[in-house]
């Protein structure tokens, strides 16, 4: 991970974090004894985020990239490593603790249509945050909030319910929802897949804006690379659970290292007749998250396969600040460390 | 020029509803020639879905066809019946692929009985030839044929989608009619099901109405585009003179609100506002309430489908400003790779 | 602006009431809703008035010029309805009858209804263990038959007629909790809940506030609906006499015709209690159909119920 600077710590670190699920057997299983090997939703996840720092976390569905957004939050446990806020293990929260973290922490979620309550007027979804953590508060706030999101004037959709407001502006709300209670860390989960491209510009700027403005952090979520550049400083590239690659985001789109963020970006489409872009190479989708073998999971989609993948590659420094997880990109006799590891601190695989 | 293979002329659709008719469509015109791949791009309420019910069957039964008329091979079909679309033109002539493929496969039977039973009931192949057929086209899209005897469970996202697409190809269609057929998929599913629809588009001579939101595989994929907005069809051409020279604003802005993964910093352009609803007969521009250069003209009429130079065959744009827009686009940032009517870039 | 921030809300901008305003609101534009609400209506009315108003007493016992009882007379202009076997006026006793049939359908649907919503939404919404025990007691309750259950309770307790009504309610609320469970399983699992849940409300409060609202057309459904099944099981019962008898509810009427040999005779003594009994269920479950339709969260629900 990017090493910092001013050696503050991060606001938000996930060290290692592991979610499985475990599968429960059928009855026969039960009968004779055999255990079936856990889901690996999230498999030794880790990153730091800086404060006022926008990263992306890019994969496709199913690579456990929603269930990361889920733990990070502490709507579900994970299974093994920790997240750190402000330097202190969620494992260790107080309920005090909790409460703070409640607060400075928000989410966004996808589905603009669902992401609101539909009984609640959007004056009611904006003061339902500052209720729950007894935050004092005046109709200017709530004016405030949605002047920020753009939603002019306020009081044109202060007593809306959701089913009269857009896609767009319901993901507004949601945003303004989520800035009203003066959080330092925004976590969003695809906030502009389901929105039309004209509206999708229009969200991904106001989010960049308010992290400028505000001095938020930010963990963007999406499928799509081609949307993020305007809003990341740093992406990691996500497949089955793992982390296969970081950098930062021009660089990943110049240069992608691992043959599975090169795949991503060669799969987008270029709104241009004129371009000669190649179809994508690969076949097949992901194998599905139960039957997973044992070392690079992207291996048997691999343009690059070689028999080294089948020993889990280490994730090495290939450019300045780029980290990949590949076999191609250092000897089997390098002797560098495992890059991520070393500078956790801890030790993976 | 050889007859369309699916014309629409100046079709009005219209829903009927407690607070009076909605114009879902208003004078649309388009058409498809044969052989060729047609993009229809329109983001939600631009009335694309409708325009394809109409053809397909399938419009909510408060919705008509009001005025013009929708040509198959000639023939006015915008009020066939259901019977009539079944024995004349579904499967054989017009095949659909629906947004979501999972729905659309019965879960209960294999995907070759499925064949089989289209086969019995709208042509006069054997068994054993459907069959045949069927894992031809299975290969052409890219599945394994020892799988035709599979349960549509047993595919993943991607594959049924496939699977669709084969069935879609079964009957030897003129015409394939794609409602956003990878909209619910992963970039890299994506471009596999666009793979193997590219060599649907080598090996056959079918044509295919693509319906999507993303300009960007219209752009890649098809040689045709109509760009629909709020039920308006504002501009249709070939997809180089509107990359290269786009009209309509709405156009204009549309294809400069996608991003470009070769040109990260682009500042993508942003469209205030919705596509309106419209109650009652459509009097005005569909896009006045969001276009930058809207004049009073635009308030007053709907503009017709004019075509903007000689050059350009078949390129039409519905504005009034036609002659104007492109040095109206002057005021919108410069955008890196789109060179101003220029040539192509690379 | 209607709201004081931070002060006092007025009545209407209470969620609750909102929902229930425009709810009725929808309701008054709708053809069958506005039928069905227009007959309950004069019911309620009659179960209030009712016995004001009957021609006679419920049982008094009528006898001709001549001093004769008359018995099981047909229709006529002094009494519409004509006369029971033991010489009483129908036309009266049917409007007795309104007031305790009135009374089993309200207090019964509002126990199946409160017993249902509190065990499906608690288990729901809770899952895990508690979601289990709930749904095991749920299913136990399941495996009790109405009628010879309530006959032995009715050993037990006597025989009154608030007994009968508490053994139906707590026998059917077995359907609504059941269905409200699974509607609260898919709603738990959207995003303005997960958001609430993130930031940092408490499990009473995202039930109260977010998980009944949205289940709210579903429990008047069950509301309606229950009215209807506790009517027509407590006709049942009453026809098998285990109700009180000295309370002249509809059931009551038809057994007592059933019971002097008469229901094909005298069809002006039992048809029109079986009537209104249709009617009434009807119009109930009606309007608990049309309130869900028309709040426009009908997943067509799986009307199980009993």
């Amino acid at each position: 991970m990017e090493v910092n600077p001013m050696n503050e710590t991060p606001v938000l670190e996930i060290r290692n974090l592991e979610k499985y699920f475990t599968r429960k057997g059928g009855f026969l299983d039960s009968l004779f004894g055999s255990s079936k090997e856990p889901i690996r939703a999230v498999d030794d996840v880790s990153l730091a985020l800086d404060q006022n720092e926008v990263q992306g976390i890019i994969g496709e569905s199913g690579c456990g990239k929603s269930t990361l957004l889920k733990t990070v939050i502490g709507l579900t446990d994970p299974t093994g490593g920790d997240i750190f806020y402000k330097g202190k293990p969620l494992s260790e929260f107080s309920k005090r603790d909790w409460k703070e973290f409640r607060k400075n922490v928000q989410i966004i979620f996808q589905n603009p249509f669902e992401s609101l309550d539909p009984k609640f007027t959007v004056r009611e979804s904006l003061i339902e945050p500052l209720k729950i953590h007894d935050i004092e508060y005046s109709e200017e706030r709530i004016h405030d909030a949605l002047d920020r999101v753009q939603l002019n004037p306020p009081q044109k959709y202060l007593d809306r319910l959701p089913k009269q407001l857009s896609g767009g502006e319901k993901q507004r709300v949601s945003i303004a929802r989520a800035i009203i209670v003066e959080p330092d860390v925004i976590l969003a989960d695809e906030p502009v897949s389901m929105l039309d491209v004209s509206t999708q510009a229009a969200i991904l700027r106001l989010l960049s804006d308010l992290t400028e403005e505000l001095g938020l952090s930010m963990l963007y979520i999406s499928h799509d690379l081609s949307t993020v550049s305007d809003i990341c400083d740093l992406i990691h590239v996500m497949y089955l659970g793992r982390v296969v690659e970081t950098a930062p985001t021009n660089q990943i789109l110049g240069q992608p290292r691992h043959p599975y963020s090169q795949a991503l970006i060669d799969a987008i489409p270029i709104p241009d007749p004129f371009s000669d872009r190649p179809r994508t190479a690969l076949d097949g989708s992901p194998p599905s998250p139960e039957e997973l073998e044992a070392g690079c999971r992207f291996k048997d989609r691999c343009p690059e396969r070689m028999p080294r993948c089948d020993t889990a590659p280490k994730k090495v420094e290939t450019d300045p600040d780029q980290f990949t997880a590949c076999h191609l990109h250092y000897e089997e006799s390098d002797s560098r460390p495992n890059t991520e590891a070393a500078l956790q601190g801890g030790n993976t695989q | 020029m050889t007859e369309p293979l699916l014309e629409f002329r100046d079709v009005t659709i219209q829903y009927q509803t407690n607070r009076g008719p909605v114009t879902a469509v208003s004078g649309a015109s388009f058409s498809i020639e044969p052989g060729e791949f047609s993009g229809l791009v329109g983001e939600s309420g631009s009335g694309k879905s409708t325009l394809v019910k109409s053809v397909i069957g399938g419009l909510d039964s408060n919705g008509e066809v009001t005025a013009g008329k929708i040509l198959y091979k000639g023939e006015e079909i915008q009020d066939y019946t259901e019977e009539e679309l079944n024995e004349k033109i579904r499967w054989k002539e017009i095949s659909y692929i629906p947004q979501s493929s999972m729905n659309s496969l019965d879960p209960l039977q294999r995907v070759s009985e499925q064949a089989v039973e289209i086969a019995s009931v709208h042509s006069d192949l054997s068994k054993s030839e459907a069959l045949e057929r069927f894992k031809e086209l299975f290969e052409i899209v890219g599945l394994s044929p020892d799988r035709i005897d599979d349960y549509p469970h047993q595919f993943s996202g991607g594959m049924q989608q496939r699977a669709i697409t084969a069935l879609a190809l079964f009957l030897d269609p003129a015409l394939i009619i794609a409602d956003e057929p990878t909209t619910a998929l992963d970039v890299i599913m994506q471009d596999q099901i666009f793979k193997y629809l590219d060599r649907v588009k080598a090996n056959t001579d079918t044509s295919m109405l693509l319906i999507t939101h993303d300009i960007s595989v219209v752009f890649e994929s098809c040689e045709q585009i109509a760009v629909l907005h709020g039920g308006q069809v504002c501009e249709s051409g070939s997809v180089e003179d509107i990359y290269r020279n786009p009209t309509h604003p709405y156009s204009i802005l549309l294809q400069r609100a996608f991003p470009d993964i070769r040109y990260p910093d682009r500042k993508l352009e942003i469209i205030e506002g919705h596509p309106p609803e419209q109650l009652g007969e459509v009097t005005e521009c569909s896009f006045v309430e969001r276009c930058p250069w809207a004049v009073d003209a635009c308030y007053e009429n709907a503009p017709p489908l004019e075509n903007v130079s000689e050059s350009e065959q078949n390129h039409q744009s519905a504005c009034f400003r036609n002659d104007e827009t492109h040095a109206l686009k002057g005021e919108l940032t410069e955008l890196a790779g789109l060179t101003d009517g220029g040539e192509p870039n690379e | 602006m209607s709201l004081e921030v931070g002060g006092i809300r007025s009545l209407k901008d209470r969620f609750l009431i909102r929902d229930v305003l425009s709810g009725l609101r929808r309701l008054m534009d709708d053809r069958p809703a506005k039928l069905a609400m227009g007959y309950l209506s004069v019911m309620l009315v009659l179960a209030v008035i009712g016995p004001h108003i009957a021609p006679y007493p419920y049982d008094k016992i009528l006898f001709s010029e001549a001093g004769q009882i008359l018995r099981a007379q047909p229709p006529s202009l002094a009494h519409p309805l004509g006369t029971t076997s033991t010489g009483q006026d129908v036309l009266s006793r049917m409007i007795y009858g309104v007031r305790p049939t009135m009374i089993t359908g309200l207090l019964g649907g509002l126990i199946i209804v409160t017993l249902g919503g509190m065990v499906g939404i608690t288990a729901g919404y809770l899952g895990g263990q508690t979601d289990n025990v709930l749904m095991r007691i749920t299913d136990f309750i399941y495996s009790i038959p109405l009628i010879p259950f309530a006959i032995v309770l009715v050993g037990v307790f006597g025989i009154d007629f608030f007994v009968t009504i508490f053994i139906i309610g707590g026998i059917l609320w077995r359907g609504s909790a059941r269905v409200l469970r699974s509607k609260v399983l898919q709603i738990k699992q959207r995003p303005y809940i997960l958001m609430t849940k993130a930031s940092g409300a408490s499990t009473p409060y995202i039930i109260l506030k977010h998980i009944v609202p949205n289940v709210g057309s579903m429990v008047i459904l069950f509301f309606a609906m229950g009215i209807g099944y506790a009517i027509i099981a407590q006709a049942g019962l009453a026809f098998v006499g285990v109700s009180n008898p000295f309370i002249p509810s509809w059931g009551v009427m038809i057994r007592n015709a059933y019971r002097s040999g008469l229901v094909a005779d005298a069809w002006w003594w039992s048809l029109p209690p079986g009537l209104l009994i249709s009617t009434t269920v009807l119009s109930a479950i009606m309007l608990g159909r049309r309130f869900e339709v028309l709040s426009g969260q009908t997943d067509d629900a799986m009307l199980e119920m009993g």
